[in-house]
């Protein structure tokens, strides 16, 4: 196979994946409800009720007040000065975030105000790069603080959420699959939960498929 | 690569198009299972079926900068609604230039009670 025969096949396979991606996108679209298969058995996972949000967020009071009373835990301003100490500047992370944001605002204005093929072609990839470095940049702050009781707190609700909302199909009932929290993180099914959550995330945090 | 964004290829798409513009026009036609309790992603998505709505209505119009191939165009889209952010932004301050003010004796649509 030649280079260009390889970039055919590539494209070809990223597009199908792309039209794979929209139709996945698609269904999830269609209601506040999504059920899938799992190990031939029917699941379904839904957006929280107020009974529900109202539950989870009372347990991630109590989380909170117990990571209050734990030393081990700290704020994100702790965080960021414990890692100014180590030379690691979050605040200035947040500033070149601005910067990017003002470079490709000037750059969208300098796109929308030009006809010519190869102009549009330069700024479409330099916003590409800014875009992606923004990206970056974003990524490897949310690793730097992803222990701070914030963050925690915020991927506590996420579990706690999925354990509410993961039910199962008996018969023509639904059910919920774990009867506690505790039954949901000492269960072994940790490919079943780490489905429940993506669908969850992409219903209800919009993130990527 | 430039990056892909489902969300927009799928609200812009001729017949998502179709069906909000009619849902608009038709309380009885529903565009989710549901009818309320919309799911962020849901929300998310009819907010860019109203921009690409908004921009077909531009197209329509022949608004300068505005043509299929930039509708199609995921940066080129984000940079015709940037320009007419800020063009809308631009023509509201129109109004009363910083610095103004109002001559002491000008009327009033306040009303008050003469001495």
């Amino acid at each position: 196979m030649n280079e260009e025969q390889e970039k055919m096949m590539t494209d070809v396979a990223i597009k199908l994946r792309e039209l794979n991606d929209i139709d996945v996108l698609e269904q999830f679209l269609k209601s506040n409800v999504n059920e899938f298969i799992f190990c031939d058995k029917h699941y379904r996972v839904q957006k929280p009720n107020p009974i529900q949000k109202e539950e989870a967020n009372k347990e991630r009071m109590k989380r909170y007040f117990t990571m209050l009373k734990d030393s081990a835990y700290m704020f994100r301003k702790s965080l960021v000065l414990l890692y100014k100490e180590k030379n690691i500047d979050i605040d200035a992370m947040d500033r070149e975030v601005k910067n990017l944001y003002l470079t490709e605002n000037g750059l969208l204005k300098k796109l929308g105000n030009t006809q010519d093929p190869m102009d549009i072609e330069v700024l479409e990839k330099e916003i590409e790069v800014i875009r992606k470095q923004q990206q970056e940049m974003f990524i490897q702050k949310e690793e730097l603080l992803k222990y701070c009781i914030e963050h925690q707190l915020d991927d506590f609700l996420k579990f706690y959420l999925v354990y509410l909302v993961l039910e199962v199909k008996n018969g023509d009932k639904w059910e919920r699959v774990y009867k506690s929290y505790e039954d949901f993180m000492a269960s072994p099914d940790e490919i079943l939960q780490a489905k429940a959550a993506q669908v969850f995330a992409v219903m209800i945090y919009n993130e990527n498929l | 690569m430039k990056t892909f964004n489902p969300l927009r290829i799928l609200a812009r798409s001729p017949r998502w198009q179709i069906l909000y513009a009619r849902s608009k026009e038709h309380s009885g036609l529903h565009l989710f299972n549901n009818e309320t309790d919309f799911t962020p992603l849901q929300i998310a998505f009819l907010q860019w079926l109203e921009i690409y709505h908004s921009m077909a209505m531009d197209l329509a119009m022949k608004e300068k900068g505005l043509s299929k191939d930039v509708f199609e165009d995921d940066y080129r889209c984000d940079a015709y609604l940037y320009l007419r952010e800020h063009k809308d932004k631009n023509s509201e301050k129109k109004g009363p230039q910083e610095g103004y003010e109002a001559p002491v004796d000008a009327p009033s649509v306040i009303f008050k009670r003469g001495r």
